[in-house]
């Protein structure tokens, strides 16, 4: 038998926190969701999932194979433009202290996605 | 407790549908509302607003990058960064409380395998290792056998802020909210080394949870490597690291670390291990790459280099530098000339005690000292207000926050992985 938990929130409390101030933006609606799930001493959720497409771009598929198998490729369209030299030195990392299954002959491709899509000029990214 | 299924889930959704972001806030709060509020569906369309518009404080919002909202089981609608691990910040309206809910704490993974199912009857957190009687220990075990402690203390990420760097550096791109203040209750890790009597010459104690990587190391493969962290011995023994069984009174939401996570007050969060399940006590120093390669700083004072000559010495980052933070106004806000108003914020340090904080609005040409609000304990965040009645135009606020050993914020500050930022703050603001 299913029976849910549901999980004190404090959210609303924040809304009349403006200590007779100008109002300070209100609080959204505290979520009192039956997103635990506890079966027997079993507690568990479920992580939604939200994998937007990466852009467009020469080695997009590329890109979303090697460097989307242990991460969101999140991580790439969350970042500031930077230099090839530190999208390089990323793709190493991740081969070498990561243990990503990248052939080198693929860091060409990859790169030049990375590159296309969050690239700058050395000056500005670092 | 990191069951097959999940992780066949997991790397499913690698290959997922494209999902929806909420866009992100580009209306002026002021005429939003004023024209929500002639509306019969006003109060509908304010929940809206601030649905979309949670993200307006958020320095890479104000940067131009996208921030949507996210909602976790367990938790409110966060700022997304990632989700895969998920990885989502504290909209910094929250910080003008003195404990953050558990609901709205942000959440910091690093590996993709987490777990989302505990048996609470199976857990056991085992420590061995450098030890004459090595534990076992249920959750009951740990609430019946030890006497608890409780504590309240902030978890900052060592990335905090990371967005705010210049240059710029790879890693999730956090405002300022990857941060909160609660107060934690468990047993200390001092009474669980005491019942399992550590061996003379013990160096250090490691920490690992139940979180794994998507490519585990196997025979011929090294692997990603799993995420555990080490102090040493005496650290671990000070009587003030806690193992957590309650967040705020409850227990933590699963993408904060339930059943129990390590507090270890007045360090960075990388410490932190979330659903910790395995303690090792070492009779050498632990190498592991979370210690030995991840999460260095240059040893250097502020952990300040440059970018063209990067410090040689690092070592692994430690106890939180001094810095303070804006909740009122945010980023971007207006303020009316002439009216009282009420700039608010917080101070944090690593354990000595926010003895002043200091607010300009002028450039840093004079300093006010702020109010400072009681003191809730040694680790918790310190928050404070200044009144403030500003004529009409542009003005950029400025704190700076001082402790009891006399240390405070810095006016530059660069190192490459974008860690301990503890830069004087400062926030824009329009009055008119």
């Amino acid at each position: 038998m299913k029976r849910s938990i549901i999980i004190a929130a404090c959210g609303t409390l924040l809304a009349g926190m403006s200590l007779g101030l100008p109002p300070a933006p209100a609080a959204p609606p505290a979520s009192r969701p039956a997103d635990v799930t506890v079966k027997g001493t079993v507690r568990s959720i479920r992580l939604p999932e939200d994998e937007p497409p990466l852009p467009p771009g020469p080695g997009r598929e590329t890109a979303q194979l090697f460097c989307g198998t242990c991460h969101t490729t999140r991580y790439i369209t969350i970042q500031p433009p930077f230099s090839r030299a530190t999208w390089q030195a990323e793709i190493t990392k991740m081969r070498t202290a990561f243990a990503a299954p990248i052939p080198s002959e693929k860091d060409g491709e990859i790169l030049g996605y990375l590159v296309a899509v969050r690239g700058a000029e050395p000056k500005s990214g670092g | 407790m990191v069951d097959d299924e999940m992780l066949e889930r997991q790397r499913a959704i690698s290959r997922g549908p494209a999902g929806k972001a909420i866009p992100r806030c580009n209306v002026d709060r002021r005429n939003f509302l004023r024209y929500a509020a002639g509306s019969l569906a006003g109060a509908a369309l304010a929940g809206e607003w601030t649905r979309r518009c949670l993200a307006s404080g958020d320095p890479a919002v104000a940067a131009g990058e996208e921030s949507p909202l996210l909602r976790l089981p367990e938790k409110t609608e966060l700022l997304l960064r990632t989700l895969r691990p998920p990885n989502l910040e504290t909209p910094l309206r929250y910080f003008r409380q003195d404990l953050t809910p558990n609901e709205a704490f942000y959440v910091r993974w690093h590996l993709a395998v987490l777990p989302t199912r505990v048996d609470v009857a199976e857990f056991r957190l085992t420590l061995g290792g450098h030890v004459e009687r090595p534990l076992s220990l249920s959750l009951d075990e740990l609430r019946r056998d030890f006497e608890p402690v409780t504590l309240v203390a902030v978890n900052q990420c060592s990335g905090n802020s990371r967005s705010l760097y210049r240059p710029r550096m790879p890693g999730v791109q956090w405002g300022n909210g990857a941060l909160g203040n609660a107060r934690w209750t468990g047993v200390r890790l001092k009474d669980l080394l005491a019942r399992a009597k550590m061996k003379a010459r013990a160096v250090d104690v490691s920490f690992n949870g139940l979180d794994g990587p998507v490519l585990p190391a196997a025979k011929n493969f090294a692997g990603t490597p799993d995420f555990v962290k080490s102090l040493k011995v005496d650290h671990a023994n000070d009587g003030e690291v806690m193992v957590a069984y309650e967040m705020n009174g409850g227990p933590l939401p699963m993408v904060n670390g339930f059943p129990l996570r390590l507090v270890v007050p007045g360090w960075y969060a990388t410490y932190w291990v979330k659903a910790l399940n395995e303690i090792v006590v070492l009779d050498k120093p632990f190498d592991g790459f979370w210690m030995a390669k991840a999460y260095r700083v240059p040893n250097t004072p502020d952990f300040q280099e440059a970018p063209a000559q990067l410090a040689k010495e690092t070592v692994p980052i430690n106890r939180m530098s001094v810095r303070s933070l804006f909740v009122r106004p945010e980023p971007g806000e207006s303020v009316a000339a002439g009216a009282p108003y009420e700039v608010q914020g917080l101070a944090i340090d690593g354990g000595r005690g926010i003895k002043s904080v200091e607010v300009s609005s002028d450039g840093g040409k004079s300093w006010d000292a702020a109010k400072l609000d009681p003191e809730i304990g040694r680790y918790s965040w310190r928050r404070w207000r200044l009144a403030w009645t500003p004529r009409r135009g542009k003005y950029r606020l400025m704190a700076k926050a001082t402790n009891a050993a006399g240390q405070t914020q810095t006016i530059a500050q660069w190192n490459r992985s974008g860690y301990a930022r503890n830069v004087i703050e400062s926030v824009d603001v329009t009055v008119e």
